[in-house]
């Protein structure tokens, strides 16, 4: 009592050996990718020009129409980590369909899944089989597809992550000036346009919105 | 897609693997190579549970592409360990120190 203990299980988890969810690798185990409204904050409307169908490879392109049997159509979250939904009749009464898609790599179910207005990504076979309309919302929102209520609006100040707000700025710019080693972190951005937080749609690094 | 061949070192050894350009590096150390030890976390390039070492420097390889690190040098937390597969002082410093709880991002 009284003295510090070394956890056992420390010696994995610092080698990176420690076995979490996003680690398992399970037979026939599929990834799975979600269309996404590219503006935050917007009227999420999704319509749909053709009835979505799985593109190359993969297995199968869903909507929340046919997880209505199921009675899993208005799961707001199935992940902690994902937020995502199920926009429905019971959810909207704007979207009606609102496809995901899973594949056995994660880059074709991201392929089977375009957003946009006109910029429709990936292949020339689905350009146009999913379309998220970006209107702005009007009027107070409903359901679990856009803005909950007492939730804050479009964010009108700075976010303040990469700005300066505490302590002596021109003292610490000094002390780093005069110090003998430095060491800098390298963030390497592949594309300009690309800027963190907002890639529109999970597991697509691409051209950004911009 | 057209893959293109890369060559790299990780970890003290060479390796060579087609990979499509889109494919990110953690992508590719995780589903690839297996070495789960590098986590995605954000996705975004803030939280930094993916960070590894390439040619010295940190990068977040869930900011990178795989073809970003063709001869490249890359040294993920498997690699960390000293040769006897005791701790290194930085990884010793965190259990001393408890710093770390689930250990999910502490790799990164």
């Amino acid at each position: 009592m009284g003295c510090k203990r070394k956890r056992v299980e420390d010696v994995r988890f610092t080698q990176g050996k420690g076995s979490y969810v996003d680690d398992l690798k399970l037979p026939g185990m599929l990834f799975g990718d979600f269309v996404r409204s590219p503006t935050p904050m917007r009227a999420s409307r999704a319509s749909t020009r053709a009835a979505p169908r799985p593109c190359r490879a993969s297995i199968a392109v869903l909507t929340a129409e046919d997880l209505k049997p199921l009675n899993l159509h208005g799961c707001r979250r199935w992940l902690v980590t994902c937020r995502w939904s199920w926009p429905t009749a019971r959810c909207s009464s704007r979207t009606r369909k609102w496809p995901s898609s899973f594949a056995e790599d994660r880059y074709i179910a991201a392929d089977a899944i375009r957003t946009g207005r006109g910029r429709i990504r990936g292949a020339a076979r689905h350009r146009r089989s999913v379309q998220v309309d970006g209107s702005r919302r009007t009027g107070p929102a409903r359901g679990h597809s856009g803005k909950m209520e007492g939730a804050h609006g479009p964010r009108k100040h700075h976010n303040h992550i990469f700005t300066w707000e505490i302590g002596d700025k021109e003292a610490t710019d000094a002390v780093f000036a005069n110090a003998d080693v430095t060491i800098k972190e390298m963030l390497l951005s592949p594309h300009p346009s690309v800027t963190a937080g907002n890639l529109p749609v999970r597991g697509i690094l691409g051209q950004g919105q911009g | 897609m057209t893959k293109s061949q890369i060559e790299l070192t990780i970890n003290g050894k060479k390796v060579e693997a087609l990979v499509e350009p889109r494919t990110l590096l953690i992508h590719f150390l995780r589903e690839q190579l297996n070495l789960t030890g590098a986590h995605i976390g954000c996705d975004t390039g803030h939280c930094g549970a993916c960070t590894v070492e390439m040619d010295d420097m940190s990068v977040k390889s869930c900011m990178t592409f795989a073809v970003q690190a063709n001869g490249a040098n890359i040294t993920t937390i498997e690699g960390m360990a000293n040769p006897d597969g005791t701790l290194s002082a930085l990884q010793e410093g965190f259990r001393m120190m408890h710093g770390l709880q689930c250990g999910y991002c502490t790799p990164g």
